[in-house]
């Protein structure tokens, strides 16, 4: 083997390492970070779907037109979903999935607690409205 | 006059008490409900089994609208509440859930949770399974009564209500062959939500009959999910491996500890 040989192999060998560290190296980066975020993606959307199927918004508006303040601040309980959701589950969709469906329903309860006090609060105040008019129509 | 606006003061200062009393009662027994109502149900799960352990290998397929996900592995359920699931496909998952604490582990990237819930969380597979080996269904326990029951050709029917909560409870509809469970259907009370499954394939483990395909359809207003779950190689009351009695997550793991 001569000289020329070699150099000519060996710069073959540089060009593909090149090749392989400038172009298919990023592409495959590339792809891993996306497929980690599709896996998130879709954790978020099962998440979603799930806490809306485990919470009902019409009991927990119940809550805050009863329990008022008291009942938004229950609404900040949490939830046990299955455990069966994270089976088989990569931890990206395990971290994703977790965080997602105790925002939803939080978000859920909340929303839905803090409408049913500040309905509770209104006819609170149109019923004391009518206190005081009574009341004052009578010290008249 | 002075007397008069004293008057309705003292009553506006009364029913506010009065408000404030009631909302921190309801807070009370709400917090009380909710609480007490997780733990029976958990107790009334863990407590029914007729066996000490239970182990076998696991095939579970759930088809929702957009896609078919297949999970593979192997149980491990020790009574009363504790499970241990290796999961061999599509990846190497360790789930070990153990009263009202998750841990997943993942031993070819080292990744770790811990997942904190307030309640006991609802082991996979187990209340299923369980179910299929009681009459009832451990509807009984949970306040259910027979109202109706008939024979379809050679198949006992029989439909189960909750008096106390009159239809807000749903229905369900038990369908038993040779006194094996054949199919459990729940009916919500919103006319809607359906969740039936199938009990198929059964067979004689000591002095037990398992299933060892339990098919569940889930239909809800907004979804629809079935799942199938495969079962084989059933052992009962046997000792499970050292390394799955020991096992702990690898000290040198970080595991990552959340609330759900």
């Amino acid at each position: 083997m001569n000289l020329s040989t070699v150099r000519k192999s060996t710069l073959g060998a540089i060009v593909v390492m090149l090749c392989v560290s400038m172009v298919f190296a990023p592409v495959s980066a590339e792809l891993f970070a996306a497929t980690i975020t599709q896996d998130a993606t879709q954790a978020c959307a099962d998440a979603n779907q799930q806490a809306t199927s485990d919470v009902s918004g019409g009991t927990w508006f119940a809550i805050g037109c009863l329990g008022g303040l008291i009942g938004w601040l229950i609404a900040q309980m949490e939830s046990n979903p299955p455990a069966t959701q994270l089976l088989g589950k990569s931890p990206e969709y395990v971290a994703s999935y977790t965080d997602c469906y105790r925002a939803k329903t939080k978000s859920i309860k909340s929303k839905s607690a803090i409408t049913g006090c500040l309905v509770g609060a209104g006819v609170q105040v149109v019923l004391y409205a009518i206190l005081i008019g009574s009341s004052s129509n009578t010290t008249n | 006059m002075t007397t008069l606006v004293y008057l309705s003061n003292f009553i506006m200062l009364f029913s506010l008490s009065a408000l404030i009393t009631m909302q921190l009662s309801f807070f009370l027994i709400v917090y009380i409900i909710i609480n007490l109502s997780g733990s029976i149900f958990a107790q009334t799960v863990s407590m029914e089994t007729n066996f000490s352990s239970l182990s076998s290998s696991i095939t579970q397929i759930i088809q929702s609208d957009s896609e078919v996900d297949t999970v593979k592995g192997k149980f491990y359920f020790s009574a009363p509440n504790k499970i241990f699931l290796q999961i061999d496909y599509p990846l190497s998952q360790i789930m070990i859930i153990d009263g009202n604490i998750t841990t997943i582990y993942y031993p070819k990237s080292e990744k770790a949770f811990e997942l904190t819930s307030q309640n006991n969380v609802l082991l996979p597979v187990i209340p299923g399974l369980t179910g299929a080996l009681k009459p009832d269904y451990g509807l009984s326990q949970f306040g259910f009564n027979i109202t109706a029951q008939t024979f379809v050709s050679d198949t006992l029917v029989s439909t189960w209500h909750h008096p106390e909560s009159g239809n807000k409870a749903g229905s369900f509809t038990l369908k038993h062959h040779d006194d094996l469970l054949q199919s459990a259907l729940y009916q919500a009370h919103d006319g809607f939500t359906t969740i039936e499954t199938k009990y198929k394939q059964y067979k004689s483990v000591d002095s037990f009959i398992f299933p060892a395909v339990m098919q569940t359809k889930n239909i809800t207003l907004k979804t629809s999910r079935a799942e199938t779950v495969l079962l084989d190689d059933f052992k009962v009351n046997s000792k499970f491996p050292e390394d799955i009695l020991n096992f702990q997550v690898p000290e040198h793991v970080h595991i990552e500890k959340r609330k759900w």
